[in-house]
């Protein structure tokens, strides 16, 4: 899975301050290699969005006696959701 | 001779479903006030105790030239220190280092728990328990986040994106609500709860099934059959070792990316 965790593991027990050092203030905060853990956080987006605009558009259909709100909610929702991921990781370094 | 191709549908045996992950109480016929102690939540109260003895003893005793237990000790806990808590958290990191490390610590045993003799049962794959440790991590991470920025400011970060036009408030606002403070915790919980119940669950098909058709009687195909199948449960159960780790560094890893976005200074 994750390499570089695993490597810095590693040559942090190999160095003599057995990895206490700090890293430098002031320096930039190292890439994060994980793009699976900003995975993982994005699917909460995904389903809350599906979860919110979708029931809303289902309890619409089931009050309204209509048949188009659940998957007008649905895409609404997926794609509110796309765009909030967009806005929060989707900035470039 | 049993004609049929599938003895296991002829009603006498009872294929493994959720019925084997209920379990009565720990201590039939003791006090009331122990009857609501079952097989689960012994195991948790052990895994706990566990890893407190385990940390006790390998923070006492350290020596410049590390025993081997010390130096295992010490791999565990800068796995954690340096792979998880500072690579995600960065200068932060040493106030939530405890939290992540005892989480790590105490999934890994109760995961290891469901491929280990005398329990052989993961704890987390009982719901309730994985609901529960997600409720910690959040608490955790919101509280981190109020502490930081105060109740009114921790809200709006966590509410309101940069550079979306206000216009699209009233939708953006109760979505960012429902991912960030009730999908979250509720993914975090069902990801352990799930991997953990459908493995163990395999392992018990595997198990179950087998000896039923090692022990059946007048057919050798079926004791073949069994007797394979109970070797390659073997295989599942290494392979339950390897995502029980598995598991309880992702969830502690996410703990960790949660705290991170709820403290950040800039998203």
């Amino acid at each position: 899975m994750n390499i570089e965790v695993i490597e810095q593991a590693f040559s942090a027990r190999l160095t003599t301050n057995m990895g206490t050092t700090p890293p430098p203030e002031g320096a930039p905060p190292p890439l994060r290699g994980g793009s699976t853990d900003d995975g993982m956080v994005a699917l909460s987006y995904i389903l809350a969005g599906l979860i919110l605009y979708g029931g809303l558009g289902w309890l619409g259909d089931h009050y309204l006696h209509t048949e188009w709100l659940l998957p007008v909610g649905l895409i609404l929702g997926l794609a509110t959701s796309t765009y909030l991921i967009i806005k929060r990781y989707g900035r470039l370094e | 001779m049993n004609p049929g191709l599938l003895p296991l549908e002829d009603g006498v045996f009872t294929p493994p479903g959720v019925d084997d992950f209920k379990f009565g109480p720990a201590f039939p016929g003791g006090p009331d006030w122990l009857m609501w102690v079952n097989k689960p939540a012994l195991q948790a109260v052990i895994g706990a105790l566990l890893v407190i003895l385990l940390w006790w003893w390998a923070s006492r005793n350290l020596k410049v030239k590390p025993s081997k237990g010390q130096f295992f000790g010490e791999y565990v806990y800068e796995f954690v220190r340096n792979g998880i808590a500072r690579d995600i958290l960065h200068h932060d990191f040493k106030k939530f280092l405890p939290y992540l490390l005892g989480l790590f610590s105490f999934l890994l045993i109760n995961n290891w728990f469901g491929v280990f003799f005398f329990f052989m049962y993961p704890t987390f794959s009982n719901v309730g328990y994985a609901y529960g440790l997600a409720f910690l991590s959040w608490c955790v991470y919101v509280g981190a986040g109020f502490a930081k920025f105060g109740f009114a400011g921790f809200l709006r970060r966590q509410l309101i994106p940069e550079g979306v036009p206000w216009y699209l408030l009233p939708i953006i606002i109760p979505l960012e609500f429902l991912a960030n403070f009730i999908t979250r915790p509720v993914t975090l919980a069902l990801r352990l709860f799930a991997n953990l119940f459908a493995g163990h669950l395999v392992v018990l098909v595997f198990v179950v099934g087998g000896s039923f058709l090692l022990t059946y009687s007048d057919n050798l195909i079926y004791n073949v059959a069994g007797g394979v199948s109970l070797l390659f449960s073997l295989a599942i159960l290494f392979l339950e070792l390897f995502i029980g780790a598995l598991q309880a560094y992702i969830f502690t890893v996410l703990t960790a990316q949660y705290v991170s976005t709820s403290i950040s200074e800039a998203h």
